[in-house]
C-alpha cells in the first residue's frame, strides 16, 4: 500500500459504510415499531437492486428517476409483506417472524435466480471520470453516491425529529401502548415503518450496484452484514446503526486494501465481537422490554 | 349523563377482570374508583379508552355508543387517558412528549395555545421542556402526562394512579391541579389507591372489589361509612 492509496481507501471504506448503514437503519427501523427482526430484508436490497438493473439497461430509463421508482416499488412491497405476513404474527413469539423472514430468503432469492438469471449483473453507470486527490483516484459516481447516502441519512434523521409521522413511529417503538392512548393508528405507522424501512435498503442495493455488481443472492449477505451492524449499534438505535454501519465499511475497505477481503470479513466479526463483550447492549443500546 | 358505562365485562384469556360494572360521570363531575390491586379499576379505564374490548356490556359518551371504537377515535371524541405509571416516551424531549398528546390536533394555533396552557400551570415544564421526558422525576413526569393528555383537548380524562410513588407535597400538587381541571368544566374519571385523597377530590365514588362494585355513593357519604373506613381509609 502506498499513502496514494489512502483518500481512495478512505471514501470508499465512507460509501460503503453509508450504504451499509442505509440498510442497518431500515432494519432497527422496522425493529423499533414491531420488534422483530426481519430476516427477509437483504432481499428488499437485492430487489431494488434488480428493479434499477431492469429500468436501466434494459428499458434504457434514466437513473435517479429509477432509483427514486425502485424505492417506490419496495416501499409498497415491504408494506404489502408487514400487512400480510408480519402483522398476522405480531406480538407473538419472534420465532414466528423468523421463520417468515427466512422464508422470505428462499422464496426471493430462489425466485430471482430463476427470474433474473444467475449470471452476474452490473447497472450501467451513471458517471464517468473522477478526480485526482492527493495522488489517489476518487470516481464522480463514487463521490455522488456518498454524498446522495449521507443526505437520506440526514433527511430521515430529520423526517423522525421534525414530523408527525416521523414522531409517531418514534412514539410507537417506544411505547405502543402509550402511542395510542395519544391518538396514534399504530398498525399504520407499522406498514408506513415497515415500507420505509425496505426502501432504504432498496436505495442501498441501487447504489451498491452501481459501485459493484448484482446476483439475486446477495440479500443473505447484506441481511447478515445489517444484523450485526445493528446489534453492535444497539438495537433500535438510529445513531448505532450509522455508526455501526460506516465502522463495518472502513474496516472493508482498509483491511482489504492492506491485507485482503477475507480478511476484512474476520476483522469485521471481530470488532463487533469485541464491542459486545464490552458493550453488550452496543454501542448506543438500550434495555428492551 | 357524559359518560355512562352499563354492565361491561372484561376478560383477559378466561380469567374476568371486570363482572359487570355500571357507572356514570356527570358533565363537570369527578367520580373515584377505588379498590385494591386486582379489583378491576384500569381494566374499566382501558376498556373505555379500547385499549381492551370489553367482552360485554356497553360505553355511552354523549350519547353515541363508543364500546367497540379504536383508541385513536376515542381520543378524537374528546376522552384522554393518563395512565398509570406515567408512561413517558422517555427518549424523547418533554416538549415533544406534549405534541404527541395533540397528534390528532392539526392546526398549529391550536397545539401552541395548548403547551401555552400546560406551561402555564406546570411553569416548570417550560423550564424543562427540551430535556428528555425520562430524566424527570417522578411529580414532573407525572406533570408531563397530565400535560399530555389536557394537549388532546378533551372533554373527560381517565386518571389512573396519579398520586402513585409521589412524595405527600407533590400529592398536594397534583390534587390542586385535579381540582383546577374540574373548576374549569372537564369531567374526570379518578382512580385511586389513595382512597382518602380519591374521595375529598371526587363527588362520588365506586369501591370495587374483585371486578365487581360493592358500594357506591357519594364522597362524603363513603368517606363517612364505617365499611369503607375499615377497609380503604385504615381508622
Amino acid at each position: 500500500m502506498s499513502f496514494d492509496e489512502i483518500p481512495q481507501m478512505l471514501v470508499t471504506g465512507l460509501s460503503l459504510g453509508l450504504m451499509y448503514a442505509l440498510i442497518a437503519i431500515g432494519l432497527t427501523l422496522i425493529f423499533g415499531v414491531m420488534r422483530i427482526v426481519q430476516y427477509g430484508h437483504g432481499e428488499m436490497y437485492m430487489l431494488g437492486a434488480f428493479f434499477l438493473y431492469y429500468w436501466t439497461a434494459k428499458w434504457g430509463l434514466p437513473y435517479w428517476l429509477g432509483v427514486a421508482a425502485s424505492a417506490s416499488v419496495i416501499f409498497v412491497l415491504g408494506a404489502i409483506l408487514q400487512q400480510t405476513l408480519f402483522q398476522a404474527v405480531h406480538g407473538r413469539n419472534i420465532l414466528y417472524s423468523l421463520a417468515i423472514g427466512m422464508g422470505l430468503i428462499f422464496i426471493f432469492s430462489s425466485g430471482g435466480q430463476i427470474i433474473f438469471g444467475t449470471t452476474v449483473k452490473g447497472i450501467p453507470k451513471f458517471a464517468t471520470g473522477g478526480i485526482l486527490v492527493m495522488g489517489g483516484f476518487l470516481s464522480y459516481e463514487r463521490i455522488v453516491i456518498s454524498i446522495v447516502s449521507a443526505s437520506l441519512v440526514v433527511g430521515l434523521w430529520l423526517f423522525l425529529q421534525k414530523t408527525r409521522t416521523g414522531m409517531a413511529i418514534r412514539a410507537v417503538s417506544e411505547d405502543p401502548e402509550t402511542s395510542a392512548l395519544q391518538g396514534i393508528r399504530t398498525r399504520q405507522i407499522h406498514w408506513v415503518a415497515f415500507g420505509l424501512g425496505s426502501a432504504l435498503a432498496a436505495i442501498a442495493g441501487c447504489l451498491m450496484g452501481t459501485l459493484l455488481s448484482i446476483v439475486p443472492t446477495m440479500g443473505f449477505v447484506a441481511t447478515i452484514k445489517a444484523f450485526m451492524i445493528v446489534i453492535m449499534g444497539g438495537l433500535g438505535s438510529i445513531p448505532g446503526a450509522l455508526v455501526g454501519g460506516i465502522i463495518l465499511g472502513m474496516i472493508d475497505s482498509v483491511v482489504t486494501t492492506v491485507i485482503s477481503a477475507d480478511i476484512a470479513i474476520i476483522m469485521s466479526f471481530v470488532v463487533i465481537f469485541l464491542i459486545l463483550v464490552f458493550r453488550p447492549s452496543g454501542l448506543f443500546g438500550q434495555q428492551w422490554t | 349523563m357524559l359518560l355512562e358505562i352499563r354492565n361491561i365485562r372484561v376478560h383477559y384469556d378466561k380469567i374476568e377482570a371486570v363482572k359487570g360494572v355500571s357507572l356514570q360521570l356527570g358533565k363537570g363531575e369527578i367520580v373515584t374508583l377505588i379498590g385494591a390491586n386486582g379489583a378491576g379499576k384500569t381494566s374499566i379505564l382501558k376498556a373505555i379508552s379500547g385499549l381492551v374490548r370489553p367482552s360485554a356490556g356497553e360505553i355511552l359518551y354523549d350519547g353515541a355508543d363508543i364500546t367497540r371504537r379504536s383508541p385513536s377515535d376515542i381520543v378524537a371524541r374528546g376522552i384522554s387517558h393518563v395512565p398509570e405509571g406515567r408512561r413517558m416516551f422517555k427518549l424523547m424531549s418533554v416538549q415533544d412528549n406534549l405534541r404527541l398528546g395533540a397528534y390528532l390536533i392539526r392546526d398549529s394555533k391550536v397545539i401552541a395555545e395548548g403547551l401555552a396552557w400546560v406551561y402555564e400551570h406546570f411553569p416548570i415544564l417550560k423550564q424543562k421542556c427540551n430535556q428528555l421526558a425520562g430524566q424527570l422525576s417522578g411529580g414532573q413526569q407525572q406533570m408531563v402526562a397530565i400535560g399530555r393528555a389536557m394537549m388532546a383537548r378533551p372533554r373527560v380524562i381517565l386518571m389512573d394512579e396519579p398520586s402513585l410513588g409521589l412524595a405527600p407535597i407533590i400529592v398536594d400538587e397534583i390534587a390542586a391541579i385535579i381540582t383546577t381541571l374540574k373548576q374549569s368544566g372537564l369531567s374526570i374519571v379518578l382512580v385511586e389507591q389513595n382512597a382518602h385523597l380519591a374521595l375529598k377530590l371526587a363527588d362520588r365514588g365506586f369501591v370495587l372489589e374483585t371486578g365487581s362494585v360493592t358500594l357506591s355513593g357519594k364522597s362524603a357519604d363513603l368517606l363517612g361509612n364505617p365499611e369503607v373506613i375499615r377497609a380503604y381509609l385504615g381508622a
